[in-house]
């Protein structure tokens, strides 16, 4: 195997991936700590909580709106219950938003860390209803992966 | 009796012990047997597995967007708690960041969000500094291309 070769070529020809995240196919995601500190968002989570409410400010600071904050404070709660009580499996809390005729899917999981608390995560996964990309996203697997982790087994649904 | 307290008995004698044998502290040359390198870092067996793949880094300050950027990245080999990179940034120690690759169905793709443990500077001919990464596996969706 010629490693070096791959090694060169890798950095400079696109691949199949580059195209995917560029397009619209690309999931929403939002990473935040278990105290709620911002680790992790991407541009297409950013354009879908713009359909939303708002999202980025002038001076560039990210304003999440009402239904993915009720969303997040769940989790949060939910999770440090889970923690409290010994329970370090993560879950799924999802919910439908639907603002200006359009319909996104809010999935949020809780991913706890039993090695160290702090390190716990809430991943919230953004995905658009009622479209063509909603038929693709629909297949869409979800899998929470660690050491300490098994596959998501509860899943709670909220209204929105 | 201390070493210190004997040489000065030994002194006042007028003879200097010869069964006595000074502490030595412990060698801090490291053994010429070949050892694997850090072997507490790895917790499984890696495997081998060269694939491209594809990263998406966001600089976050509070809930402020510093700056986004992208790129290509090879990903070394793989255990069942992560994987290896070569990436042309460095991520931060703790960064989380995205990676997108290719399934083995090829109609399917990985969306795996990953966490930086560690970094290694390397020099790479023209391109310059590229950057083996440490990664753990947090999260991973899958979904049609």
């Amino acid at each position: 195997m010629n490693v070096m070769a791959e090694v060169s070529t890798a950095f400079v020809y696109p691949g199949p991936c580059e195209n995917m995240v560029s397009g619209q196919s690309s999931p929403g995601i939002l990473v935040l700590s278990r105290s709620l500190q911002l680790q992790y968002v991407n541009r297409r989570a950013l354009v879908l909580i713009r359909n939303i409410g708002q999202a980025i400010t002038d001076s560039g600071l990210i304003i999440l709106p009402t239904p993915l904050l009720d969303l997040r404070d769940q989790i949060q709660e939910s999770l440090d219950a889970r923690i409290e009580a010994n329970i370090w499996e993560p879950f799924e809390m999802s919910r439908v938003v639907s603002q200006r005729g359009q319909r996104l899917l809010l999935r949020g999981f809780g991913h706890p860390n039993v090695v160290a608390n702090r390190d716990s995560r809430i991943i919230i996964v953004f995905e658009e209803i009622g479209s063509a990309e909603h038929d693709r996203n629909q297949q869409i697997r979800a899998r929470m992966t660690g050491p300490e982790l098994q596959p998501a087994g509860a899943r709670f649904l909220a209204n929105s | 009796m201390p070493y210190s307290a004997r040489c000065r008995q030994a002194s006042t004698n007028g003879y200097a012990s010869v069964t006595t044998r000074p502490y030595v502290t412990p060698s801090k040359i490291p053994p010429k047997v070949e050892e694997p390198a850090n072997p507490d870092r790895r917790g499984n067996t890696r495997l081998p597995t060269v694939q491209p793949c594809f990263y998406q880094l966001a600089q976050v300050a509070g809930y402020e967007i510093v700056k986004f950027s992208n790129g290509h990245a090879l990903s070394l080999n793989t255990s069942p708690r992560g994987f290896m990179l070569l990436m042309p940034q460095p991520p931060k120690k703790g960064q989380v960041f995205e990676m997108h690759a290719p399934l083995s169905t090829e109609e399917e793709r990985a969306v795996k969000l990953v966490e930086a443990c560690w970094t290694r500077e390397l020099a790479f001919g023209d391109a310059g500094k590229i950057y083996l990464v440490g990664v753990t596996s947090l999260f991973e969706l899958a979904s049609l291309i």
